[in-house]
């Protein structure tokens, strides 16, 4: 909404699509044209796309005759494929392609770049494991699991593994647990670092994940600026992962060195922007 | 509080860590509406109060 204002302000013409709208791809005067119950548009005259989650769903038809369904899926396969593509090759923040990134392969190319990286290991037990200076954390993108139980919402934060466990369980990321002395999140966006840090080490409950925000007494958060160095770096792994906007985690040891940890490629930025007075906002409406 | 999930197939150890995760307990206690719907747009975080001035608006 706060990006809407921005738009609405410099005037700049746009729709948003809502997740659960559903297109049609139809032709008018040979051009191709998408509809909706809420917005219509013509392929051609859309300039620039800001991707946030969910997906552009275009509606398709079943046959009754299996060949012909099969045929038919195929034809409509490729006629989404090119809307898609041809959305994607427009100026854009975030693609609906590559938003899914793979924590794993992350963490591979990072290291080859030259980033710091505490030392990770996947494994089925905890044999190995170095009690208290160990952390764990979900592959998965998402560390949120809606209604797991009745009116019930769980969430996996990051922790500390504090005793061995007996049987073997499914295979899980552990990582060296970094004893740190602030984190900082990174936005970016096309080439620009904006940074912030967070004094989450003072305090128990956002100690190993700030995340578990303390409402009586809030994290102390300020900007900050990463060294060349590290934004040159920040820069190349968005590259590699042809992402031209995400938010980055790092940890700033209290050894000194700057730990990167991940990539989220659709992450909260707002709090980021208020608190460091970067007008993200204004900058992702001006750019689009 | 951690919450317990029991399945068959073996689990991730971070199955062990899962806690409660509720947005209203980060909403402040009181009965003012911060965001609202916005019919036009079709957004569901439409900011009731004024923004907060960006200071290099006002340099």
């Amino acid at each position: 909404m706060m990006i809407i204002k921005w738009l609405l302000a410099t005037k700049k013409k746009f729709i948003r699509i809502h997740e659960d709208e559903v297109f049609e791809i139809k032709t008018e005067n040979k051009k191709i044209f998408l509809e909706s119950d809420r917005n219509s548009f013509f392929l051609d005259e859309i300039t620039s796309v800001w991707y946030r989650r969910g997906r552009l769903k275009i509606k398709r038809l079943r046959y009754e005759n299996s060949s012909v369904n099969a045929h038919m899926n195929e034809v409509q396969h490729w006629l989404e494929d090119y809307v898609r593509t041809i959305l994607e090759t427009k100026k854009h923040i975030n693609k609906e392609s590559n938003s899914d990134i793979n924590k794993l392969l992350v963490l591979e190319e990072a290291k080859k770049i030259g980033l710091e990286i505490p030392e990770y290991y996947l494994a089925d037990n905890t044999d190995q494991v170095s009690l208290d200076k160990t952390i764990i954390k979900t592959i998965g993108g998402n560390p949120i699991l809606d209604n797991i139980d009745k009116d019930l919402n769980g969430i996996m934060y990051t922790s500390t593994i504090q005793k061995r466990e007996k049987a073997k369980f499914f295979i899980t990321f552990f990582q060296d647990k970094i004893d740190k002395e602030f984190e900082i999140r990174t936005f970016y966006l096309n080439g620009k670092c904006y940074s912030m840090a967070i004094f989450s080490q003072n305090d128990e409950q956002t100690k190993t994940d700030f995340r578990k925000y303390n409402l009586e007494k809030p994290n102390r958060n300020i900007p900050y600026t990463l060294s060349i160095d590290i934004e040159e770096k920040i820069h190349l792994l968005m590259q590699i992962l042809d992402l031209n906007c995400g938010s980055l985690d790092f940890i700033k040891g209290k050894d000194g060195k700057f730990y990167f940890l991940e990539v989220n490629t659709i992450g909260q930025f707002l709090g980021l922007s208020h608190t460091c007075n970067y007008s993200l906002d204004k900058e992702i409406a001006n750019y689009l | 509080m951690k919450i317990k999930v029991k399945e068959k197939n073996k689990l991730p150890l971070t199955f062990k860590h899962i806690e409660s995760f509720n947005d209203q307990k980060l909403k402040k206690n009181n009965d003012v509406i911060y965001v609202l719907d916005c019919e036009k747009y079709q957004t569901n975080f439409y900011i009731r109060e004024r923004p907060i001035k960006s200071l290099t608006r006002l340099l």
